[in-house]
C-alpha cells in the first residue's frame, strides 16, 4: 500500500460524478423495494416452504417417494 | 501486474465472449420461463422447466464465473484497475450481485425441474416459484444489459483511489500500463 501523505501541491480530488450518485440512489431504492417485498412475503417469496406447494392448490406429492434431487440441489426444508 | 499485449487480447476476448454469452443465455432462460408460465401445452411446460435446469447449470453458471474471473483479471492486468474507475467498480458490483442471485436461484430451478419431471403442472401449480423464476430472469437480463452498456460507454469518473494512483504515476513519470 502506498503512503498517503497529503501533498499541498496536489489539486483536490474530483467529486463523485452525477451518474454514480443517481445510480446509487436508484440502487438503494431497488434494494429497499426488494427488502419490503421479501419481508411482506410477496410474489416469489423466499425462504423455507416456498417449494413445498404451499402457494397453490396442487399437492406436493408430485414427487414420488424416495426421489432425490440431483447433486447440488438441497431439498427444501 | 500488467498483462502483455497478446495475453491482454486473449483475456479481453474471453471476457467479451463470456459476458455476451451470459446475456444471451439468460435471454433464452427468460423465454423458457415465459413458456413455462404461459403455455397451455403440458409437454412444452414440462420441457421448459427441464431445459431451464440444464441451461442454468451447464451454460449460465459457467459463463457467469468466466465473466467474473476474466473481468477481474482484465481490470487488474491493465491500467483500468479494479477500483480506479467508477464504471469498473459498478460493473464488478452488478456482476457479483447477478452471480450471487443466480446461485441462490439454483435451488428453485432444480425444484421446478424435479416437479416438472415427475408430475403434470397445472396452470396454478407452484405459481409463486414459476413467477419467481420469470422475475429473476428478467431482472438478471436488465442487470447484464447494464453491465454491457457500462463496458461499451465507459462513463468517466475516477474514484479517490484511482485519482491518487493517477497522481502517483504523474509524479514518478511512469506511463500507465
Amino acid at each position: 500500500m502506498a503512503e498517503s501523505h497529503p501533498d499541498p501541491e496536489l489539486p483536490a480530488p474530483p467529486g463523485t460524478p452525477r451518474w454514480v450518485k443517481v445510480s446509487a440512489v436508484i440502487g438503494l431504492v431497488l434494494v429497499a423495494v426488494v427488502v419490503v417485498v421479501l419481508a411482506t412475503g410477496g410474489p416469489g417469496e423466499h425462504g423455507p416452504g416456498r417449494h413445498s406447494g404451499g402457494d397453490d392448490d396442487s399437492p406436493p406429492a408430485g414427487i414420488p417417494e424416495g426421489h432425490e434431487p440431483p447433486p447440488g440441489h438441497a431439498p427444501p426444508e | 501486474m500488467t498483462l502483455g499485449p497478446r495475453l491482454r487480447r486473449f483475456v479481453l476476448t474471453a471476457h467479451v465472449a463470456s459476458s455476451v454469452g451470459w446475456l444471451g443465455a439468460v435471454a433464452a432462460f427468460l423465454a423458457l420461463a415465459i413458456a413455462g408460465l404461459s403455455s397451455d401445452s403440458a409437454p412444452t411446460v414440462r420441457g421448459a422447466y427441464l431445459a431451464m435446469e440444464v441451461t442454468a447449470w451447464f451454460v449460465i453458471v459457467p459463463l457467469a464465473f468466466a465473466s467474473l474471473v476474466t473481468g477481474v483479471v482484465q481490470s487488474l492486468g491493465t491500467s483500468w484497475g479494479l477500483f480506479r474507475h467508477y464504471w469498473v467498480l459498478a460493473k464488478l458490483l452488478l456482476t457479483l450481485v447477478a452471480t450471487v442471485v443466480l446461485l441462490f436461484q439454483l435451488e428453485n430451478i432444480g425444484s421446478m425441474s424435479d416437479i416438472a419431471a415427475n408430475s403434470a403442472l397445472t396452470d396454478s401449480a407452484h405459481r409463486g416459484s414459476r413467477i419467481s423464476l420469470l422475475v429473476h430472469a428478467g431482472g438478471g437480463l436488465v442487470v447484464l444489459l447494464m453491465t454491457t452498456i457500462l463496458a461499451v460507454h465507459k462513463p468517466p469518473g475516477l474514484t479517490r483511489y484511482g485519482w491518487r494512483k493517477q497522481q502517483e504515476l504523474r509524479q514518478t513519470g511512469e506511463q500507465p500500463g
